[in-house]
């Protein structure tokens, strides 16, 4: 790829590389040989179809093949600049046995660049799903947060991004410098971002602005921590508190993020001497020292401990470093830093190393050769050893599990030790790459999905059982049919039968109809049909008992060792909150207290059969507010459920979300299990539904 | 979202008060915390003390003096202006609870920083004692409302225009000669933190500082804003801004606050001569 002159490109801070044009992409493109079983989707971090999108650059459609790459990247015009291709995609590309690997890396940017300018066509935004109005929050916006938000936006989630600095990106924004990264390119793909609805909050410091709690009780359902590794490291060494000696972090965010090359334009002020040292070699270091000549430096300096072999940055720049003069101190080390009388940094005593034996990461340690102290003036110095996590949003959550580094402990599915937050990126991993937190936030979308799914779809369905005010119809066949008669006319009657379901019968069937007042201890058999069909999933049958569907159960969520009955295959739920923790067991007899999170529930239950009791006095009077009835219950039990009501007619469901909660004197069994959406829908074909979630509340109260 | 000026009260020559709309900012803020502000796109992020806040009207008041550019930027705004970007609440809030007989000493727009001080001093049930210096009486601001705060309060001048002549200091040192005097709590000039923090040292008077360092992101990231207090290297944005000032090692401190000093005098320059307009307007 062409690069801008290096004797010029010191003196500004426009993009260095510069893009291949349409007639190199598709040449390169052509060099591809469409492997079947291509190893560079394995190499990838994200699984872009490489194949695909390649083979569209080489019939020249461009913006198809921007469409195959942002399937899986929402960051193709970032990931085709940064991405350490060499270690990925176009290490295991099978033309790299001769060492000639497709250029993946520039054709993705290529492609990407395609887009750029252009104004965003309504078929080129992402497609969503429909909403389905639920929120989610995302924290940080950097690569891992943007691509959690984009996945999730898709799906159909409300989410918000919220953002400490005033604007979004995070390393991208304030680290990457503008020329090897130009923040417009940035600015494109963020737009793409929000073109999928996802909703950014700048100046937003969680943790200050608003604690995760306060989150919660606005309404926000789940929680993706991608805050990134922020707090940069001193060597902890003498005279670090020098003027003059920057941590990466500081140079950089003043150089990129508050544009000081641009200073007095630009209000932030930044002061780089003639000669820079930037300890490290990491990509971090790399970009300093660049930003130093730029800045107007006249000798660079890379101070690293180690070899060249063992440089962390990624091979291209190490080059193009190297192209643009900087010098390189190799292993060598800080031992102190002097100052002049007035504070500022004079000289580094610096001193050698040799490589010993190999250390934790399979790099040889660097020893120090005694006597070997050597002195180098310096006016700025810029320390670029690494990152760790930021403690100020950790620390305003105690339950949060941390490691000894202080990064986010978090399980397969990303979700940390709290339900329903979850985490990835660099605050997980330690510092590492943009497209590995991008990876991150990808599959943390899907476990928040996945578990939304378990926790917000809580089946209801309204079982009869025999009420106050029930009726039996016998038949002149000799059967008979207790239930609740819901419609009457001169030629047949229609009755909802114990188990919910409808059936009609013409006026010449029925011998006659009889009121009820049947105990509930009296009518097991009117407890509906739920059995347990193996250790994942519960079998639950329609009303009818026509339909049938294995609802999945995460059972390792369950812990049912502290209930006072198992739940069984006679019609005993267990009604859980959100998190799954058992509140009640009820079943036709009666409801059964828990003890929940330490608080014993005949609480819980005296109020709920008050407000049951007062409830159906109203129904006496007036026409009972069902509605209100159930919303308090599931108040009660903490939310946030949904709950979904059906009737049936015309042999389809039909989701009404008033179907649910009393009828009579008895309560109807509510079913609270884990949903699994798709299936749901599958099976019951909707005409008309509605969802309707409830806060959580206090339960204790 | 841009933030509203919704009111702008000049104090003395140099000194301004905004109210601004930031309605989050306005819920959360306590006393000790700060926010960022960042006038425009092109501006620099500043610290400033949240003096006030209110929030049922969803808005923040804070109180600066004309020191730099970006300070003199906004003392050009004007009710109905917009900052596009305000942080906050940050830092660690004031907390010493009930601590007994409480000196409140504070001087030029510390002042300003000392009053929402003042106001949790006294509703935490303190005895509250307040010393303020200004150069001149013209200088001197919010004395009413920290006499509404204060058992007592003592205003010295530098040039005796007003109270008692002379530094903060010696009525400080007079009240710790008659009186017990639990904490001392103090906000100004770097100077004059350091002279209170020397004063109060000998007879052990616990001293708490709030410092002025220079910031850019104030959440942690940056560490420019850091100080060696007690032989360890702190960040004032998160682990301040207070601090005990018998461990702050004010000398380097002191010439840390000048690494800017000539960017600084370049940027007021720039200032004066791309904003004559907006002088004038005030
Ligand atoms: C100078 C530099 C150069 C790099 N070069 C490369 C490269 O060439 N290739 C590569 O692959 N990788 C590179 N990396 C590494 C890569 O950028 C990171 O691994 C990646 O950005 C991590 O993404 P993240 O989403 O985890 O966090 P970040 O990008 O760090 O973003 C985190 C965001 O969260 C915000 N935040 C933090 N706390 C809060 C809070 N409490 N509330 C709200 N917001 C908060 C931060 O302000 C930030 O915007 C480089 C890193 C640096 C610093
Ligand atoms: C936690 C915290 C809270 C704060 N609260 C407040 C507050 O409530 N009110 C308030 O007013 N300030 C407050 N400050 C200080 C405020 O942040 C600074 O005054 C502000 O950053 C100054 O910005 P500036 O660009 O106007 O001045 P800068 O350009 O940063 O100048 C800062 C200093 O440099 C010196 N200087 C500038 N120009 C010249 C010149 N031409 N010649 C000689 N010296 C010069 C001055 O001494 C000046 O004080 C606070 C600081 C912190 C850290
Ligand atoms: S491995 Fe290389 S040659 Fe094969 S599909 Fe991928 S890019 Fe093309
Ligand atoms: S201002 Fe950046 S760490 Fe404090």
């Amino acid at each position: 790829m062409n690069t801008q002159d290096p004797k010029i490109r010191i003196r500004n801070f426009e993009e260095v590389a510069l893009g291949l044009t349409a007639e190199e992409a598709v040449k390169e493109a052509r060099r591809c040989l469409n492997c079947k079983k291509a190893a560079c989707v394995a190499g990838c971090p994200v699984e872009i179809d490489i194949p695909a999108f390649i083979q569209y650059v080489a019939k020249s459609e461009f913006e198809k093949a921007l469409a195959k790459i942002r399937e899986k990247n929402f960051l193709p015009a970032v990931c085709g600049r940064v991405c350490p291709q060499e270690d990925q995609c176009e290490k295991v590309c099978v033309l790299n046995k001769k060492h000639m690997p497709v250029s993946i890396g520039d054709l993705e940017r290529f492609v990407a660049d395609q887009g750029a300018g252009r104004p965003e066509t309504v078929d080129r935004r992402p497609k969503t799903a429909g909403k389905n109005g639920t929120k989610v929050a995302v924290i940080g916006s950097g690569p891992s947060g943007i691509t959690c938000a984009g996945e999730l936006a898709k799906m159909g989630y409300d989410v918000t991004i919220f953002e400490s600095l005033h604007k979004p990106g995070g390393v991208l924004t304030y680290g990457i410098p503008e020329f090897r990264l130009p923040k417009k390119i940035v600015g494109m793909d963020i737009d793409f971002v929000r073109s999928a609805g996802v909703k950014i909050e700048p100046n937003f410091l969680v943790g200050k602005t608003r604690t995760i709690d306060d989150l919660r009780s606005d309404g926000f359902k789940a929680f993706f921590i991608g805050i990134g590794a922020g707090l940069p490291y001193f060597l902890g060494i003498d005279g670090e508190i020098l003027n003059g000696i920057y941590s990466a972090n500081e140079f950089l965010t003043r150089t990129n993020l508050m544009k000081s090359y641009l200073f007095p334009g630009y209000d932030t002020p930044i002061r780089v001497g003639k000669t820079v040292g930037v300890i490290g070699a990491g990509n971090v270091a790399m970009d300093s020292a660049r930003c130093a000549l730029r800045l107007g430096a006249e000798t660079v300096y890379i101070i690293y401990r180690r070899t060249e072999k063992e440089m962390p940055a990624r091979f291209d720049e190490i080059h193009r470093a190297k192209e643009e003069g900087i010098k390189f101190e190799l292993l060598t080390h800080a031992v102190k830093f002097t100052g002049d009388e007035k504070g500022w940094i004079k000289e580094a005593v610096l001193m050698r190393n040799e490589l010993g034996s190999p250390d934790v990461s399979g790099r040889r340690r660097p020893v120090p050769i005694r006597g070997s102290e050597f002195t180098m003036k310096l006016d700025t110095v810029v320390c670029a050893i690494g990152q760790g996590p930021n403690p100020l949003l950790p620390r305003t959550i105690p339950e949060l599990k941390l490691n000894e580094d202080g990064n986010i402990v978090v399980d397969k599915t990303h979700m940390t030790s709290i339900k329903g937050v979850f985490a990835g990126g660099d605050i997980v991993t330690g510092a590492a790459t943009v497209i590995s937190a991008m990876g991150a936030g990808r599959k943390a979308a899907a476990a928040i999905d996945a578990w939304l799914k378990v926790c917000v779809v809580c089946g209801l369905i309204a079982l009869f059982s025999q009420t106050a005010n029930a009726e039996t119809i016998y038949l002149k066949s000799g059967e008979k049919v207790t239930g609740k008669i819901v419609a009457r006319s001169a030629r047949s009657t229609m009755i909802q039968d114990e188990s919910g379901a409808y059936q009609s019968y013409s006026a010449d069937e029925i011998r006659e109809i009889k009121k009820v007042d049947v105990p509930a201890e009296a009518v097991p058999q009117a407890v509906p049909a739920v059995n347990t069909s193996g250790p994942e999933s519960y079998l639950l049958e329609s009303p009818g008992g026509k339909i049938k569907m294995a609802l999945p159960i995460p059972w390792e969520k369950v812990d049912v060792s502290k209930e006072k009955r198992e739940p069984d295959n006679i019609g005993t739920f267990v009604i859980r909150d959100k998190e799954l923790k058992p509140v009640f067991v009820l079943n036709i007899y009666g409801i059964y207290n828990l003890e929940y999170e330490g608080k014993n529930t005949t609480e819980l239950k005296k109020v709920f059969l008050q407000k049951l009791s007062t409830a159906l006095k109203e129904k006496e009077e007036k026409d009972i507010n069902r509605k209100r009835v159930s919303e308090e219950y599931f108040e009660m039990l903490g939310g946030p459920c949904v709950a979904v009501g059906y009737t049936k007619s015309d042999g389809k469901a039909k989701f009404i979300k008033e179907t649910y909660c009393i009828k009579g004197a008895m309560l109807y069994h509510f079913i609270f299990m884990a949903v699994d959406k798709e299936a749901f829908d599958r099976e019951w074909p909707v005409v008309e539904r509605s969802f309707k979630t409830i806060e959580i509340q206090d339960v204790a109260k | 979202m841009p933030y509203k000026i919704t009111e702008k009260v000049r104090l003395n020559p140099v000194t301004w008060k905004l109210v601004l709309e930031a309605p989050l900012i306005a819920r959360q803020a306590k006393a000790g915390q700060f926010v960022i502000i960042k006038i425009d796109e092109k501006a620099e992020r500043i610290p400033l003390t949240i003096n006030d806040n209110d929030p049922q009207k969803n808005t923040i008041t804070i109180i600066f003096q004309e020191a730099g550019a970006t300070t003199r930027r906004l003392g050009c705004l004007k009710a109905g202006d917009v900052l596009t970007d305000i942080l906050g609440p940050l830092g660690k809030e004031t907390d010493f609870g009930k601590a007994g007989r409480v000196v409140l000493v504070a001087g030029g727009v510390g002042i300003a920083e000392i009053l929402p001080v003042a106001k949790y001093a006294k509703r935490e049930g303190n005895y509250v004692l307040t010393i303020i210096g200004s150069r001149t009486k013209d200088l001197l601001i919010l004395e009413e409302e920290l006499k509404r705060y204060s058992d007592k309060l003592i205003v010295t001048t530098d040039d005796g225009s007003y109270g008692v002549k002379g530094l903060v200091v010696s009525p400080l040192k007079e009240a710790m000669a008659s009186e017990k005097l639990d904490l001392c709590y103090c906000v100004g000039p770097d100077i004059m933190m350091k002279a209170v923090s020397e004063t109060t040292k000998p007879c052990g008077l616990k001293t708490l500082v709030s410092l002025d360092a220079n910031m850019v992101d104030a959440t942690g990231m940056c560490g420019t804003c850091r100080v060696t207090v007690g032989g360890k290297t702190r960040f004032v944005c998160v682990d301040g801004p207070e601090f005990d000032g018998h461990l702050v090692e004010w000398d380097l401190f002191l010439k840390r606050q000048k690494r800017f000093i000539e960017e600084e005098k370049r940027a007021a320059e720039y200032f004066e001569s791309h904003h004559k307009d907006c002088i004038y307007k005030r």
